[in-house]
């Protein structure tokens, strides 16, 4: 039995969108409120910022008769790569920078000049710091700043010295020269801070010359992830909950503690507007990987209109009919407490479950449950939860 | 369905009885629904009046907009299928009456046609008055006169000692020629009480249990000078002033007409809503009622339609009128 509790997806942006269905739709709790692609579009990308962490990611209300995801880290930034380098530091949200004005856009406030000799510093046009340096390193130009760094937590330091400049600039960090930076070179290097600030000084190193300093950067570095793009293509669908809920639920290989980036491929059949109505995910909760006993009980609540007409005849009017399931599963008491410190704490709020059946039969819903408990055995306590779907 | 359209902050919300997802999607938010009920205000004609009604929405429709604003703007449609066959049926202004724990309940406020008033002699047949009087200058109306008697009876009223709404007028000079009129979207029709708008035969699988009630009886009916004996020689005297709106020749004519009409049972039919609501104004609608009476017998029932009322599901409506039994 698998539950999301919380829903962590903060945003969410579709592929194609009918403008009168929008994406939003299904971050709200009604499956029969759904999004839309635009007219004929039978397979899309949704894509979901996760705020927190996933593993599951549940889909209600929808025609997609299949679905693939990807989970890729926002925060991720492939630093050696030439070909995400430009001329600006690339944003990255959730990661602080800690240089001030590290891009002298128009100026070089928040660096200390400690030029030596003759040596110079001045904001070029263009967005550059310029060093310069006389006859030899004791006249040379000369920056510093200090940022707030943790002990033991490694930061990655980015600088570009521009191709534009004549001379090499050189790096020196906690009074420790690092290393020369090269006439257009963009340095990129993971230190591990030793206090609670770390000092940045940069130079200008050949003689008789200058170099201008394009943007300096400093950020918590994000590790490498396994997870990144990973890529779940098999959709745990049976014919037991696609015949009445339309609900899909996919189950990550691995495990994201992180905040994510969901790449959603939902695909209808040909000739079908793809559409869903509501979509969960988070890090799902197992209550201790329990299922149902055999023999689920499976009812329905209708709302529809009925009346008694002149000659006794009775006038229906169908809406909708909620699907109530019922189970009884022997879990572990600790995991029973769990349920029921659920239901006090979130009573009747809609969420979305899966149940596994000893015949391997999943069901899928999105609704509130109402459960009681047993303590029958030494460890070990019989739940009953009734499901009701919701609208 | 009904699609009712609510205008909150500046925002559209489109909300519903139950949910449906046709052009734009309707969220199933109202909790409750009677947005009008429809009667006639003279007893032998005049203006079919809407009395506006209410709904109760779920608290969720406000939440980008809590606490509920006093004041808001509505539309209200009915349709069977698709957005673009929907009927209009009310706009105007909802105005809040409770905030509940569990729902917000607003009054519905709508065009009373009462702002414009007269206070001069009118004269000429009904339909050329009503012509005059649908103008821009006063109700600001179109007139459909498809319904309204062949020949159009003569009119005459004299000049009023202080203004009367308009409105009044028309309905008062209406009933005295045995007319009735209602407006929908913009138009008045205009509808001869004498006559079929239409005939409509349902089954009883089309309607709930039918009351069958008789108006108190009518011994003499009077007009100025006129006076007709009713059917029955028990009941009240009837005063009607035909006399005020007609010159005094054509008096007796459209008392007679009242007479007919008055003499009539009051019946009511409650069938489900359907989106031809307001087409049914003054059709006659016939059915066979085989649950009246001892085995094997049946009331054959006839019913012009006057009055319409929503039921609070928004599912069904009362219709209302004079009627015929056999």
């Amino acid at each position: 039995m698998r539950h999301i509790k919380e829903n962590r997806i903060a945003s969410i942006t579709a592929g194609s969108e009918n403008a009168n269905y929008p994406a939003d739709n299904v971050l709200d709790s009604h499956p029969s409120k759904p999004w839309k692609a635009e007219d004929g579009v039978s397979s899309t990308v949704i894509t979901a910022e996760v705020n927190y962490g996933v593993s599951d990611v549940a889909i209600f209300g929808t025609n997609a008769a299949s679905a693939t995801v990807a989970a890729t880290d926002p925060n991720e930034i492939s630093w050696g790569d030439d070909d995400v380098w430009g001329t600006e530091i690339p944003a990255v949200a959730d990661y602080t920078q800690l240089v001030t004005n590290g891009t002298f856009d128009s100026n070089i406030s928040g660096w200390i000049d400690e030029s030596w000799g003759t040596g110079t510093v001045a904001w070029q046009s263009g967005g550059f710091a310029r060093l310069t340096r006389g006859v030899d390193a004791d006249n040379r130009g000369q920056l510093t700043q200090e940022i707030i760094t943790e002990v033991g937590q490694t930061y990655n330091l980015l600088i570009k010295n521009d191709s534009s400049s004549p001379g090499r600039a050189g790096l020196i960090v906690d009074k420790t020269f690092i290393d020369t930076i090269e006439i257009g070179e963009k340095l990129s290097l993971d230190l591990e801070a030793i206090g609670t600030a770390t000092e940045i000084k940069l130079f200008s190193a050949t003689n008789n010359s200058y170099c201008d300093i394009d943007f300096v950067s400093a950020r918590i570095t994000q590790d490498s992830d396994t997870w990144a793009n990973t890529t779940i293509t098999t959709p745990s669908v049976t014919q037991y909950q696609r015949s009445t809920s339309e609900a899909l639920w996919l189950q990550l290989a691995d495990t994201i503690d992180r905040p994510a980036e969901l790449a959603i491929t939902l695909t209808a059949p040909v000739g079908e507007t793809v559409y869903a109505g509501v979509m969960r995910s988070s890090i799902a909760e197992t209550y201790g990987g329990n299922n149902p006993k055999y023999g689920l009980s499976i009812g329905g609540l209708d709302t529809s209109i009925e009346a008694e007409m002149s000659n006794g005849s009775r006038y229906y009017k169908k809406r909708n009919v909620l699907r109530q399931v019922g189970v009884e599963v022997l879990m572990t008491t600790n995991s029973a407490f769990e349920v029921i410190k659920f239901y006090q704490q979130y009573g009747k709020t809609e969420t979305a479950w899966k149940l596994t059946d000893l015949n391997s039969n999943e069901w899928v819903l999105f609704g509130y449950i109402e459960p009681s408990t047993s303590y029958d055995y030494l460890g070990r306590s019989t739940v009953n939860i009734q499901f009701t779907e919701v609208l | 369905m009904w699609l009712v359209k609510i205008t909150l902050g500046g925002t559209v919300y489109r909300v519903n009885t139950v949910s449906a997802a046709l052009e734009h999607f309707w969220d199933g938010l109202i909790m409750s629904f009677n947005p009008l009920s429809y009667s006639m205000r003279e007893e032998t004609g005049g203006y079919i009046e809407p009395r506006f009604g209410g709904a109760s929405f779920s608290p969720e429709l406000f939440e980008d907009n809590w606490p509920p604003p006093m004041h808001v703007t509505i539309d209200v449609k009915y349709t069977e299928s698709d957005e673009a066959s929907a009927i209009e049926v009310f706009s105007g202004f909802a105005h809040r009456n409770r905030i509940g724990r569990d729902s917000i309940d607003y009054d519905f406020w709508g065009d009373t046609y009462d702002s414009t008033i007269v206070s001069t002699a009118v004269s000429g047949t009904l339909n050329e008055v009503f012509t005059t009087y649908c103008g821009a200058s006063y109700l600001n109306l179109t007139l459909d006169t498809t319904a309204a008697r062949a020949t159009s009876p003569s009119i005459s009223i004299p000049s009023n000692s202080s203004d009367v709404p308009v409105i009044d007028m028309l309905s008062k000079a209406a009933a005295a020629v045995n007319h009735c009129f209602y407006i929908n979207d913009g138009t008045l029709y205009l509808i001869d009480m004498l006559a079929d708008n239409g005939t409509y035969t349902y089954t009883e699988f089309d309607f709930k249990p039918v009351e069958y009630t008789d108006k108190q009886p009518v011994m003499l009916f009077r007009s100025g000078a006129e006076s007709l004996i009713g059917s029955h020689p028990h009941g009240e005297i009837k005063d009607l002033d035909i006399d005020d709106y007609v010159t005094a020749d054509n008096i007796a004519t459209h008392l007679a007409g009242a007479k007919t009409i008055l003499e009539r049972p009051e019946l009511m039919l409650t069938v489900p809503v359907a989106d031809d609501l307001f087409s049914l104004f003054g059709a006659k609608i016939n059915w066979t009622d085989e649950s009246m009476g001892p085995e094997g017998s049946s009331i054959t029932g006839a019913l012009w339609v006057r009055g319409i009322t929503i039921d609070s599901d928004g599912e069904f409506v009362t219709l209302t009128g004079d009627g015929a039994i056999s």
